[in-house]
């Protein structure tokens, strides 16, 4: 019967194990990605004691600690399997010290579920299963006191301490305390009233202490709501595991399978409803951007046809660090000039912020990228961000700033993972080599100032063709806003300005706008010629006016051949309010 | 007799493998971070604790003074002992202190040429407040206004934004430094100045209907009864180049007086000349002037480099509460070809301290940035050479004995400002200044947040953050009119 109840014991582990390992690897590790670089752990006497300032702090240093790993690509689903695991461990022991029950590693799946589902969300901090966890080993250090004055002081005194160890997980102590007390037949009201007027009471001193509104103090480390779910999880399941136990022989059947269910349901449940898996495919475009993967950017654009603007965003940055944007754009969904820049203004979201960098520092704006990088950071939930900082020191770089490159550059050194990325580019300033990157970067930036206001991307971009010899990438971003605006005549004034610029042979929408304007302006076909398009296209541009003509309008009698051309973006793109 | 013979060769043996390490006499001072090199400072502040940049495995340093010295060893990071600091500064005011460095790696030693530290008896008033805040342009989201004693480096939060709804806080100054006398402005829907009076603290919404906007710069009468502000309508705007990031101009700006006993406000026309910005008001240490700065319209963002700021001043009678007609021009932008901003005059009425840039009206995004000072007397302005460096060197501030001032400088990096301290002596020469000293000396490398409107008092201000907080939640602001 034993070896059974270790068999089982063993196959919920591995379940929970391989649930969590394959769900975060395979299904959502782009959040996981994204936790990292919304941080920035320092390896630092100084930033370790910065913790103290607020409750939890050792929970919230762990966590921390635990979330840097999920830069390593199998990191992150590695931390939650070994805290999910962990938690339904200790979970289990508890269960089986206040109850008895032999079923406890079943009833232990539920509060793990729980928490499972919660790292669906973006902002559960692993501080909230650390501060749980840290809540499990005390009650299992108090049950460990047998002599009941001594089991009652030190109570007390891990009240206090539970608070300032793990903050609102004080509260699944002091309720594991009371059940067990209850269940092993200690009545006395006294203990268990003291113990929960204190748990009340001691996040609300503390408040004061720590300069938190109340609900911080009641919720810390959670920052979310919702992260507070977990506590009701671990309370629930214990006194359904009380009630189970009174019951007749004959209903172990109904709950050997009725946990099981309840844990499959609270996963798919919790998924579903914390589960973002739009946002995953956006965050792994963004995280690929950020890792330069751009072949990888395009593969999953057009696995995932996504019709929003943030796709539109990462598609464009991608063809353009390709030198292709002005050849493929039209092949993906464009939501007219919204998926060039993102604009940096108080309705955009903290992550908006933070991803609009990306543009801005391809197209050489650097005062913009620098900008956003810093709102990105300021407005983020931990105020600083390993990736932002590497921006801010690459901009300055750039800008041979070296006196503000060298500040981020020395943080980075007292991380795990971007030390070596710091130490190479502080190499570079005590050098003073300049690697093809750098210059690259260097010579498409503007060479004076001038004052514009935020998000006026048109002044920027025309401000640094003006300043620059080379700024491809600026001109394409210019020409494309143009023509996604369905510009046309600033589309050929630009085009004019800078000819000797574009690339030959014309890229396809280049030649395709310049079509349309040639014909509206019932151009021969020597001036055709002299734009250098090249014959197929101005056949295919002739049958195609012939089916526009035969169509009359209507957008299905089109053929599907000429769906991914810049006329039929021209004719049958309409423009209307977005709301993402 | 083989016992003494192992015995013998192994004190021949020994010496051997201990070498001597190999001793360099630098000529040079120590890379150490902050620059404490030559510096003056008072004997009242808190260790000047530091960090040197050259690796080394082992650093000893060695601080003489005339009656003690105190030794101090560490991997990369000197921090000297408060307690056989504080005995040794005891005994040290007017005496030089020299602090020599010497690190070892490798079995390499390397003795640094000494540098001194120049200990003034006059003492820098005891306690600094600042705010820190992200240098996010003009957005911000968490806020703290902290005062620290300078003697420690025991620091006290007297607002937190995160108890006010995540509202602004800006501009907290002090009058004459008295710690019973300050104020500060909170922004948003429960916003207001808070108000500090003789230990009391009330909210007032500095704006009636005349104003263009709510009070912004301010500064207190000396006998605390009246207050001059700006009122500003400010624009930011982006430079192309990324070493500059922002300009922040003001496309209207008046000055206003406030008679806290009353709550009247006082204007006068030729302060709110719709042709004329005006702006970084502050009374005079015998209260009978109050200075600004001034600038002809121009438009603007077009002409923002030909917009430059006059120091001016205009009379104040505070039993009458009435204003000057006439302002006289004290500083010409024009002729000294630039833009002042915030003139702070000292409290002992001789000098005026003021910040300058190539134009503009927001020195702090202004590379070129630098301090200068008038003597009031003779007229003539020092360069401050001696104080300013290559990143923005303005908003100061006065200690109550004039011997001192602090302001805010991005030397270090050109974005995170940082208070440092200046002497000024009898004389009217200013000192090195010093960056304020943090017990941990890496401290500076890993904040990311900047030291705003650094401001001296003689105490502690008579609240903290929980008392700005049930004042800012539960207290309607008083109107003025």
């Amino acid at each position: 019967m034993e070896a059974n109840w270790k068999i089982l014991c063993l196959t919920c582990g591995a379940g929970i194990a391989a649930s969590s390992f394959l769900f975060f690897h395979f299904f959502y590790p782009y959040h996981l990605f994204f936790r990292e670089q919304i941080l920035l752990f320092l390896y630092s006497k100084e930033y370790f004691l910065s913790y103290f300032n607020r409750p939890a702090w050792l929970s919230c240093y762990t966590g921390d600690f635990l979330t840097q790993f999920f830069y390593l690509r199998g990191g992150g689903p590695l931390v939650l399997t070994f805290l999910l695991l962990l938690e339904w461990f200790l979970c289990s022991k508890i269960i089986r010290i206040i109850t008895k029950s032999i079923r406890s590693c079943l009833w232990a799946l539920l509060p793990t579920g729980v928490d499972f589902t919660l790292y669906c969300h973006l902002l559960h901090p692993v501080s909230v299963s650390v501060a749980l966890i840290l809540s499990f080993v005390l009650f299992i250090a108090c049950h460990a006191i047998e002599n009941r004055k001594l089991a009652l002081t030190t109570g007390i005194a891990l009240i206090f301490l539970a608070y300032w160890l793990a903050g609102s997980a004080l509260f699944v102590l002091v309720s594991l305390i009371v059940a067990n007390d209850w269940m092993n037949g200690r009545q006395k009201l006294f203990k268990p009233v003291s113990f929960i007027f204190l748990a009340l009471l001691v996040p609300y001193l503390f408040s004061k202490l720590y300069l938190v509104t109340i609900p911080q103090a009641y919720l810390f480390p959670a920052t979310l709501s919702v992260s507070i779910l977990l506590i009701p999880a671990v309370l629930i399941t214990l006194i359904m595991a009380v009630i189970v136990k009174r019951l007749p022989q004959r209903h172990v059947p109904f709950v050997m399978t009725g946990i099981p269910l309840m844990f499959l349901i609270i996963l798919g449940g919790g998924i579903g409803s914390y589960g973002n898996f739009k946002f995953e495919k956006i965050l792994s475009l963004d995280s690929e951007t950020y890792f330069g993967n751009t072949g990888r950017v395009l593969h999953l654009s057009r696995k995932y046809q996504l019709k929003n603007r943030l796709s539109a965003y990462y598609i464009n940055i991608a063809l353009s660090r390709l030198g292709q944007l002005p050849d493929h754009f039209p092949e993906f969904y464009q939501p007219a000039t919204q998926g060039l820049f993102l604009p940096v203004v108080p309705s955009e979201s903290w992550q908006n912020i933070l991803f609009s960098s990306e543009a801005y520092y391809l197209t050489g704006d650097l005062n913009m990228a620098q900008h956003s990088a810093m709102l990105g950071m300021t407005f983020s939930p931990n105020l600083r961000s390993s990736r932002m900082v590497k921006r801010l020191a690459e901009i300055n770089l750039v800008a041979h700033d070296y006196r503000a490159a060298a500040k981020y550059l020395r943080l980075l050194e007292k991380t795990l993972f971007h030390k070596k990325w710091a130490t190479d580019r502080i190499k570079l300033i005590q050098t003073g080599e300049e690697p093809a990157w750098l210059s690259a970067k260097r010579n498409q930036i503007a060479k004076t100032d001038s004052l514009r206001k935020s998000n006026d991307y048109l002044q920027s971009l025309n401000f640094l063709l003006d300043q620059t010899e080379g700024n491809r990438i600026a001109l394409d971003y210019l020409l494309c806003y143009h023509l996604l605006n369905k510009d046309l005549n600033s589309f050929q004034k630009i085009y004019h300005q800078h000819e000797r610029l574009i690339r030959r042979p014309l890229p396809s929408s280049y030649s395709e706008a310049l079509l349309i304007l040639l014909f509206k302006s019932g151009a021969s076909r020597e001036k055709v010629n002299e734009y250098g398009i090249p014959a197929e296209k101005v056949s295919s541009f002739i049958s195609y006016s012939n089916e526009y003509e035969k169509a009359k309008g209507n957008l299905k009698q089109i053929p599907t051949n000429y769906n991914h051309s810049y006329w039929y973006y021209y004719h049958f793109a309409t423009f209307r309010k977005n709301k993402n | 007799m083989r016992r003494t013979w192992i015995t013998y060769l192994l004190i021949a043996i020994l010496p051997a493998c201990h070498e001597e390490p190999q001793v360099t006499v630098s000529l040079q001072y120590p890379l150490v971070y902050p620059d404490y090199t030559d510096v003056t400072i008072p004997s009242n502040i808190a260790p000047l604790n530091f960090i040197l940049r050259t690796p080394a495995d082992q650093v000893t340093v060695t601080i003489t003074g005339k009656n003690r010295t105190i030794r101090v060893a560490g991997n990369q990071k000197i921090r000297i002992p408060l307690r056989k600091w504080k005995k040794m500064m005891k005994s040290a005011a007017q005496q030089t202190l020299f602090v020599s460095v010497v690190t070892k790696t490798k079995g390499k030693q390397i003795h640094y040429l000494p540098f001194k530290w120049y200990v003034k008896p006059d003492p820098v008033d005891p306690y600094l407040s600042y705010r820190l805040i992200e240098p996010g342009y003009e957005v911000w989201n968490k806020i703290q206004l902290i005062e620290r004693d300078l003697r420690t480096f025991d620091e006290r939060v007297i607002a937190d934004n995160n108890l006010n709804s995540g509202s602004c806080m800006n501009c907290h100054v002090y009058g004459g430094q008295d710690p019973s006398l300050s104020m500060f402005h909170i922004r948003g829907k429960n916003g207001g100045t808070i108000l500090n009076r003789n230990g009391k603290i009330d909210k007032i919404n500095i704006r009636n209907q005349n104003m263009i906007s709510n009070a912004v710069y301010g500064g207190f009468h000396p006998l605390g009864r009246y207050g001059v502000f700006s009122t500003n309508v400010i624009i930011p705007e982006f430079h192309t180049d990324a070493t500059r990031r922002l300009e922040v101009y003001d496309s209207a700006s008046d000055l206003v007086v406030l008679d806290f006993d009353s709550n009247k406000i006082i204007t006068q026309p030729c302060l709110s000349d719709s042709n004329t910005y005006e702006t970084f008001p502050a009374f005079s240490a015998c209260g009978r002037w109050i200075y600004f700065c001034a600038a002809g319209y121009v438009p603007l963002p077009d002409s923002i480099q030909s917009l430059k700021y006059n120091i001016c001043r205009i009379a104040f009678d505070a039993e009458t509460g009435m204003i000057g007609t006439a302002a006289d021009t004290i500083w010409n932008a024009k002729e000294m070809d630039g833009s002042a901003s915030f003139p702070k005059p000292s409290p002992d009425g001789k000098y005026l301290l003021f910040t300058t840039a190539h134009y503009g009206t927001f020195p702090i995004w202004h590379r070129e940035a630098n301090l200068q000072l008038i003597d009031l007397k003779t007229k003539k302005t020092d360069q401050l050479k001696v104080v300013n460096d290559t990143c923005s060197d303005s908003y100061h501030s006065w200690s109550s004995n004039s011997r001192w001032f602090v302001f805010a400088s991005k030397r270090d990096d050109g974005i995170y400002g940082k208070p440092y301290f200046s002497y000024i002596d009898s004389t009217g020469r200013a000192h090195k200044p010093f960056v304020l000293p943090q017990a941990d000396p890496e401290f500076y490398d890993n904040t990311l947040k900047s030291f705003n409107i650094p401001e001296l008092s003689t105490g502690k201000t008579p609240y903290d953050a929980r008392d700005v907080k049930k004042i800012y939640k539960e207290t309607e602001a008083k109107k003025v009119f």
